[in-house]
């Protein structure tokens, strides 16, 4: 009998032991977390879009040629952090499925730093790492515009307003063309497809993210052709982060740690850098005071 | 005689046990996770006491004796008994069910707390239970030889089992009070949110009898764009009634994250308080709708 007492007591203390190791206070996580993967020495591949004048602009055959804001920041991250990187080139529309599809197979990729925007509803699929940079919607025009001055101009008139797929510029506008707005809205793949259209008439304004619209506007390419309109800004803030894949905790406190760093002692240079037609003064409408806590487990 | 008082004392205590688990289960209220532990701890001191209560002397004892040879067993028995009764009770051996009480008790507790709010230290009463066990375990008496002894042995031991799970049950239940879950009753009074809004968190059937609240508050963007969930704080505030319509205590303001839970004070709030809300620190432009995720009441 002292033996299945034993068998007993052992059975007791092992039970409770299982039991104890999962303290009810603690909220369950929607998703295993990943491990930390941001080691010195790893390899990365980093989402990047190519043909963002002041953000990321790629040349062909030209490595010296790359130049912008997201371009700087991730080689700066990345050697910080020690880490090896290759940049895959990547659309606005491809953001989120490219970080997904590392998940269940190979040719995704495990960062992307491509004025990709923080929303609550994009964070149910990946993490963000942020913000690194903030900015509101603007709205651009041919340089010989002059009747669109205000926002209601934009929305009253019937103007023809071309925006990208897939980002939260064309969420707004969208929404602004079913509420009531006199606005009509054309989508197009890309920003540099919406400027072709814009030179060539066949819309009125491009609108999106109003540090994105200063990037193109102080391109070689259409310096001469299209303005911003610095009075003109609406919607909510847009804060631009790096995405990581969900539920990547671990890698979001590392590089949460380096961008804290790059906000405080690099930010500025990077900034005046990359968008030198922006007044020096309007530079803290666009500077994050704090980066966000990382999600945990959703 | 001794075997009857002490075979009464058990039956007792195994009733007794049983009836407070069964009542404590039905009247607390408790979530279903609760209910789960409760129900575990319940059948592994039951199984313990059934198992205790119907063990036989055949089915331990060798070959089937003739009646001639029962006749002398029962003799020899009734000597053995009181023999054994002696042995059993001798201080060492009596100390030994001590750590048996005490595990038992711990253990019970153990179960009881485990899915709730109170700050019961489990890894502490863990570490008890299992230094209870090890002591008993590491300091039994002998194997016991006889029939009679074997079941005294585990007389004894059931006894213990069952004061252990009934002092667990005692001062969870009715000295401790278990968790109450108020999440249906606990309301916003306001739709949406912006920067700087405040709101108040009321209570259609006001709470009474606890005196803290595990509250958990989530915010939902109420549009399609916008970061505005994770950067947003919520500054938390019991605001209880001291004399009926003077709120007399507005100290522990907490700020909290939404999904995250925050602990407040919340004695006298049936008198008509209620918890003041405000949002901070959420991102220009965004609107948010706040609502009470979870609200458990706990001592």
């Amino acid at each position: 009998m002292i033996r299945s007492l034993r068998y007993v007591a052992l059975g007791v203390v092992l039970l409770s032991a299982a039991c104890a190791s999962t303290p009810g206070s603690s909220p369950p996580l929607s998703g295993a977390p990943r491990p930390l993967t941001l080691t010195p020495g790893a390899h990365v591949n980093i989402g990047i879009v190519t043909d963002h004048p002041g953000f990321s602009l790629v040349e062909q055959g030209n490595p010296s040629g790359n130049d912008g804001f997201d371009l700087q920041l991730a080689d700066w991250l990345l050697r910080e952090l020690k880490i090896e990187k290759e940049n895959v080139p990547i659309s606005l529309k491809e953001r989120v499925s490219k970080l997904r599809q590392r998940e269940v197979s190979p040719g995704g990729v495990s960062m992307v730093v491509a004025t990709f925007s923080m929303t609550d509803d994009r964070r149910k699929l990946v993490d963000f790492v942020g913000p690194y940079l903030i900015t509101k919607q603007g709205v651009m025009v041919r340089a010989d515009n002059s009747t669109i001055k205000d926002v209601d101009d934009l929305k009253n008139t019937g103007k023809n307003v071309c925006t990208i797929a897939e980002t939260t510029g064309n969420d707004k506008l969208k929404k602004a063309e079913t509420s009531g707005s006199n606005i009509f809205v054309t989508t197009k793949p890309s920003l540099k497809d919406c400027m072709e259209s814009l030179i060539d008439g066949d819309v009125e304004a491009v609108s999106t993210d109003q540090i994105v619209l200063y990037g193109f506007a102080q391109s070689k390419t259409y310096k001469d052709h299209v303005k911003v309109l610095s009075d003109i800004s609406f919607g909510d803030e847009e804060n631009y982060g790096i995405g990581i894949p969900n539920n990547s905790h671990a890698d979001c406190e590392v590089i949460k740690e380096k961008l804290e760093k790059f906000l405080n002692d690099e930010w500025k240079s990077f900034f005046d850098d990359n968008f030198p037609d922006i007044p020096n003064s309007d530079y803290i409408n666009y500077r994050p005071t704090k980066t966000d806590e990382c999600e945990n487990g959703t | 005689m001794t075997r009857r008082v002490v075979l009464r004392v058990g039956i007792v205590l195994a009733i007794v046990s049983a009836s407070t688990l069964t009542m404590a289960l039905t009247m607390s209220g408790l979530e279903a996770a609760d209910k789960l532990g409760s129900v575990i701890g319940a059948i592994v001191s039951t199984v313990g006491l059934v198992t205790a209560t119907f063990i036989t002397p055949q089915s331990d004892d060798g070959p089937v004796e003739s009646p001639s040879e029962r006749e002398g067993t029962g003799r020899r028995a009734e000597g053995v008994s009181r023999l054994a009764l002696q042995r059993m009770f001798s201080p060492r051996e009596l100390c030994w069910f001590i750590p048996i009480f005490v595990g038992t008790g711990l253990g019970g507790v153990v179960f009881l707390a485990h899915y709730s709010k109170n700050g019961v230290n489990e890894p502490l009463l863990l570490a008890g239970l299992a230094i209870s066990f090890s002591i008993a375990l590491f300091y039994r008496p002998r194997a016991p030889r006889t029939t009679v002894e074997r079941r005294s042995l585990w007389w004894m031991l059931s006894a213990s089992a069952a004061i252990g799970v009934l002092l667990a049950s005692t001062v969870w239940f009715i000295l401790h009070k278990p968790d109450r879950s108020v999440t249906g009753i606990a309301e916003f009074n306001v739709k949406e949110m912006k920067e700087g809004d405040s709101a108040q968190i009321t209570f259609s059937s006001p709470p009474a009898g606890y005196e803290n609240l595990a509250l958990t508050l989530s915010l939902t963007n109420l549009d399609s764009t916008g970061n505005c969930v994770v950067p947003a704080r919520l500054e938390v505030t019991p605001e209880v009634v001291g004399v009926p319509g003077q709120i007399s205590s507005r100290s522990s303001v907490k700020d909290v994250s939404s999904g995250k839970e925050v602990r407040l004070p919340v004695a006298g709030i049936e008198r008509g308080g209620h918890i003041l809300v405000t949002l901070n620190k959420v991102n220009k432009g965004c609107k948010v709708k706040p609502e009470v995720s979870e609200a458990v009441l706990f001592n």
